[in-house]
């Protein structure tokens, strides 16, 4: 398996390639075995293109957690608020217009990335742990709001149900779309990356005063990162709003967000396809995983600390990281 | 107003008494340890398991996962791995654990033994976890800790829902006390406890941090693992000694938890264990004072807070936003210290 | 190459688009002729903080299914078999519980689940597939008032509910009251449909505060505050266990007054919890163990004896849903959804333990009576009927 995972390592960009080939080829396996499913202790394990679709919208959302966590080493703890913003501007804004509701998703996208950009512009500056304290309190503080339903908009703790507007949709229509997105998101985050702006930001991860010392803008590029983490979360949090068919407080409390944090940390830190991976990883272990009924979670927590014990750098760990392992080798001699 | 402050100062101690945990570990070795409200939970269990008699399956169970945690809580301990005579020599050391403990759980203990010995089986527990989940990841980046906490945090979640079912447990020793009053009729006694034994705990572990050796090697580990270990001081126990302390207050603090809210559950430990995070983050993370004053003062804000500003639902709220307001211009906490970066 | 790869991928697109079947048509027609088990989804939520109340249904409904199989069966023999679906009382955990429900053709029924907001989105998708959704427990009126022709639930809505619940405060005489409401689906449209009809009846309703279901535990400061305003009672629209450690902490700081609720609160854990501070409490029900009638002192005793403790209100509701389905199966004489429905729909007075079972055109219980327990020496009695 390691073996296997250090093979794709070295090709990259066919990875990516093969990767979207199988969920592009998935809707045709759908035509045939539109549930591919099979026993397990007497219970049903069941893959179709729900699932499917979630493993899509999920890649997405490692995506934009990737930028502040994997580019900027930055912890978010509250990642999941801004998938909510951008679900319930949908539900809201859906509700109270006759629009078609795709005009939406840039719109929850845009509010989502605003919001993150006040909170970063506020918050940015702090350092390490207590942002990641910050963005947890951000997260609490946002569903606290949702279930106490201000101004009647986010109808308290019922959400809003999108259960019309899910099924307008076939599922074929939901996993194109979300198929869309998910790739818009990584060949986002994949420019970026091997852009100017994306070696300024590595630069910042590993040394911030040198990094500033070298001329760059480092705030501002921190800000830049980190919005556009909730560009994304907005935009995929629509969505994903739309294939579950509501938008609930329950789907963005602490652990939605910390299975968000674990997706991109197994997948490999700063590692892009590595969190696309984890998220997949993370979403069919979870299907596979449910004939076990309540041994599930307890079996999921400790193959995540199974997981750490044993790859503590993620599945697939950022190439440059690695070069370092002779500098901290170096460092303890000194 | 009186019963509203009194009442938050004790679920302020119940935080206080939690955050000390978070607060000692993340001062040692810089790990915001999620799974530490999942302790506190176990900690209330084995106060329940100790003082009134569990049906076979559950104490046979119990008793089973007590010596687990026992072998590895031996195992934490040692520097080197101690060759196959070691391990059948831990074997047989949790074997007999597990006999005693099964006997134990079976058995009705009187309050005045069944504390003691749920505080030292949850330092256990805290130990076994430090050297199942983070020891091996001492020098791995430190996002890897953090996700194995969170995966111990749900592990220890639905391991407890598995051995004791999903109702709520009542405690016959809590019912007693909380229903007890004082001063006459009109106080009732349980603030009262909760506050006092949540003072002269951390009074206590101030004490024995700044005069012992032992709390001069946890000092010292805090601040530089490196040279303490050259300075001939044990690193590996003195973090396993942490989060044993550490658990053995999240017990008392399960206890007194247990007490104020009157039932315990399987899912006790997430909210509160964050609650509690945010008072050791509120009064500056590894400060030990800071930990007390900010568990007193989350406190106090829950509880006025759902008196005072009518919507009751927006408590949540305040604390967290009371939380971000002092981060903004107190970036490490009210008592934090600001760290110097090296250039 | 590329381009050729893209220009196939582009063809499976629209291949794929195109293919739409009748889900519903076809599970319908597959059951039709079906032999063999037939198989029962139940949902709930399993783990997580409200686990009790699933695996209450849970038992309620395989003590159900033990009967009905020992019996000889339904249908000439057919058995009954239970799938698990554990939504975590989540939206998009129960969703997928759905789907994943809707892709096993064999499924007929799906009872659960348990709350209102993750049944909403769910019944969509069993309606969509041509499955049966039977909520022993959801209560919102918004589930069965979507024209669905497939959702049924086996017990009356929050307004029926909050409505009962006002009237008895105004049978009482209680002229000044407080509501303490989950701040969840069940809790608030309890509270809204209470607060309306208390003012019809001249009642005023002096405050209303919302708890968080998960993260509130002290309820103290909110009672201290209600201390001063010289009530008569306060209505709990919630659910245990926050119930009972409402009413408890309640005790302990020395507020007297009556407490009243509804189903939400009627289960053991009132006593378990509360001790003594339970006594006295109204509970508007649909079950009390310790009712006279056959049936139920039979079932009382069965699920004792296995599962050592007395069946709450979820139990004793899961049981009559399960039986209620297998009454519909050998009525329609098939397990075919459709049939089935119109099955549920033309029962007349089916009497379950929970009271009589006649479904509306839209799928909601009528004529359920809602009755009034007290809580006596750790025990529900009942009050008024």
């Amino acid at each position: 398996m390691i073996k296997y995972l250090k093979k794709i390592r070295e090709k990259k960009g066919k990875r990516w390639f093969a990767l979207a080939l199988i969920f592009a080829l998935l809707p045709l396996l759908h035509l045939y075995y539109p549930h591919i499913s099979f026993r397990l202790f007497d219970d049903r394990i069941d893959f179709h293109l729900g699932v499917y679709s979630l493993a899509l919208l999920y890649v997405a959302l490692a995506m934009g957690l990737n930028l502040s966590i994997g580019f900027i080493g930055m912890l978010d703890l509250g990642f999941a608020a801004f998938v909510g913003i951008g679900a319930y501007t949908l539900a809201i804004l859906t509700n109270h217009s006759t629009l078609p509701f795709w005009i939406f998703i840039p719109v929850a996208a845009l509010t989502a990335g605003f919001v993150r950009m006040v909170l970063g512009a506020t918050c940015l500056h702090l350092r390490g742990d207590y942002l990641a304290i910050v963005t947890l309190g951000f997260g609490e503080i946002f569903v606290t709001l949702l279930k106490n339903n201000p101004g009647g908009l986010t109808g308290g703790p019922d959400g809003i149900p999108l259960s019309l507007l899910r099924l307008s949709l076939s599922d074929l229509t939901r996993f194109w779309l979300a198929y869309f997105f998910a790739m818009l998101a990584v060949w986002t985050v994949y420019r970026i990356k091997f852009s100017r702006i994306g070696r300024a930001l590595e630069s910042i991860r590993e040394d911030e005063i040198a990094a500033e010392a070298m001329g760059i803008p480092v705030y501002r590029l921190k800000l830049l990162a980190y919005s556009l983490g909730g560009v994304i979360a907005g935009g995929i949090g629509a969505l994903l709003a739309v294939e579950v068919g509501s938008a609930h407080p329950s789907n963005y409390d602490f652990f939605e967000s910390a299975r968000i944090v674990a997706m991109v940390v197994v997948g490999g830190t700063g590692s892009i396809f590595g969190s696309a991976l984890g998220a997949i990883g993370f979403v069919f272990l979870l299907e596979i995983f449910r004939p076990l009924a309540e041994y599930r979670m307890l079996i999921f927590g400790a193959v995540m600390v199974l997981l750490m014990i044993y790859r503590p750098k993620g599945l697939l760990e950022t190439e440059r990281k690695r070069s370092k392992k002779k500098l901290s080798k170096l460092d303890c001699q000194k | 107003m009186l019963e509203q402050i009194a009442g938050g100062l004790a679920l302020g101690g119940v935080y206080a008494l939690i955050a000390l945990g978070y607060t000692m570990v993340y001062g040692i070795i810089e790990l915001i340890n999620f799974a530490h409200g999942e302790i506190m939970m176990l900690g209330a269990f084995y106060v329940l398991a100790f003082s009134v008699s569990m049906s076979p399956d559950i104490s046979n169970a119990f008793a089973i996962y007590t010596s687990i945690a026992f072998y590895f809580a031996v195992d934490s301990h040692l520097n080197k791995r101690f060759g196959l005579y070691g391990i059948a020599f831990a074997v047989i050391l949790a074997f007999f654990f597990w006999f005693s403990s099964r006997k134990l759980f079976i058995a009705e203990i009187t309050p005045l033994i069944a504390i003691p010995l749920a505080v030292i089986a949850t330092a256990i527990s805290g130990m076994a976890l430090e050297r199942i989940a983070y020891k091996p990841l001492r020098n791995s980046p430190r996002l890897a800790p953090l996700i194995s906490a969170i995966g111990a945090s749900l592990f220890y979640q639905n391991l407890a829902q598995i051995i004791f079912g999903t109702h709520r447990y009542s405690l016959p020793m809590a019912v007693k006390i909380s229903n007890a009053k004082i001063l006459g009729s009109n106080f009732a006694l349980a603030p009262v406890l909760i506050i006092l034994s949540a003072v002269v705990i951390m009074i206590a572990l101030h004490l024995f941090i700044a005069k012992t050796r032992i709390g001069t090697a946890m000092r010292a580990t805090a601040q530089d693992k490196y040279a303490a270990s050259l300075m001939g001081i044990n690193v590996n126990a003195v973090i396993a000694m942490t989060f044993a302390i550490g658990s053995a207050l999240a017990a008392v603090g399960g206890l007194l938890f247990t007490i104020h809210q009157k039932t315990l559950w399987p899912y006790m430990g997430f909210m509160a264990g964050i609650k509690a995070f945010t008072a050791a983050v509120l009064g500056g993370i590894g400060s030990i004072p800071g930990a007390m004053l900010g568990g007193f003062i989350l406190g106090i804000v829950e509880s006025l807070g759902a008196g005072l500003f009518g919507e009751a639902g927006y408590k949540d709220a305040i604390a967290f936003v009371i939380l971000i307001g002092v981060l903004l211009f107190k970036p490490t906490g009210i008592l934090g210290k600001r760290s110097v970066i090296k250039v | 190459m590329t381009k050729k790869l893209l220009g196939i991928l582009f063809t499976f697109l629209i291949a794929s688009c195109g293919a739409g079947r009748d889900i519903a048509g076809d599970r319908a027609t597959r059951l039709e002729t079906s032999s063999g088990d037939i198989h029962i989804g139940v949902a709930g939520p399993f783990t997580g903080d409200l686990a009790q109340f699933g695996q209450s249904m849970l038992y309620g409904i395989e003590l159900a299914v033990d009967e009905i199989n020992s019996a000889g069966g339904v249908l000439g023999g057919r058995k009954i078999k239970i799938e698990r679906g554990d939504d975590q009382a989540k939206v998009n955990e129960g969703t997928l519980v759905a789907q994943r429900f809707a892709g096993d053709p064999d499924i007929a029924v799906v009872i659960g689940h348990f709350n209102s907001g993750v049944s909403i989105p769910a019944s969509a998708i069993y309606e969509k597939s041509g499955i049966i959704q039977l909520t022993p427990a959801s209560t919102n009126p918004k589930l069965t008032q979507q024209g669905y022709k497939l959702i049924f639930r086996n017990l009356p809505n929050d307004d029926e509910n909050g409505r009962q619940l006002a009237d008895f405060a105004g049978r009482q005489g209680y002229k000044r009251i407080a509501i303490y409401f989950a701040n969840n689906a069940y809790g608030k449209g309890l509270a809204d449909v209470f607060e309306k009809r208390a003012k019809e009846l001249g009642i005023t309703v002096v405050d209303r505060q919302a708890y968080d279901t998960e993260r509130d535990e002290d309820f103290r400061p909110v009672l201290t505050k209600w201390k001063g305003n010289s009530l008569d009672a306060i209505c709990i629209a919630g659910e245990n266990p926050k119930g009972a450690i409402i009413i408890s902490q309640a005790r302990e700081i020395g507020l007297k007054i009556p407490f009243m609720g509804g189903d939400g609160i009627a289960s053991s854990e009132l006593w378990e919890i509360g001790g003594a501070a339970s006594e006295g409490v109204f509970v508007t029900s649909y079950f009390h163990p310790g009712d006279k009638r056959p049936e139920v002192v039979k079932f009382s005793q069965t699920y004792r004896l296995r599962f050592g403790r007395l069946p709450d209100v979820w139990a004793a509701q899961a049981y009559d849903a399960m039986k209620v389905a297998a009454t519909a199966f050998e009525k329609a004489g098939t397990i075919s959804p459709p049939k089935v429905a119109s099955a549920l729909r033309a029962l007349s007075d089916w009497q379950g333990v929970t009271g009589l079972h006649n479904f509306d055109a839209n799928g909601d219980v009528v004529g359920k009576k809602v009755i009034v327990t007290v809580v006596k020496n750790g025990a529900f009695k009942l009050y008024e009927e």
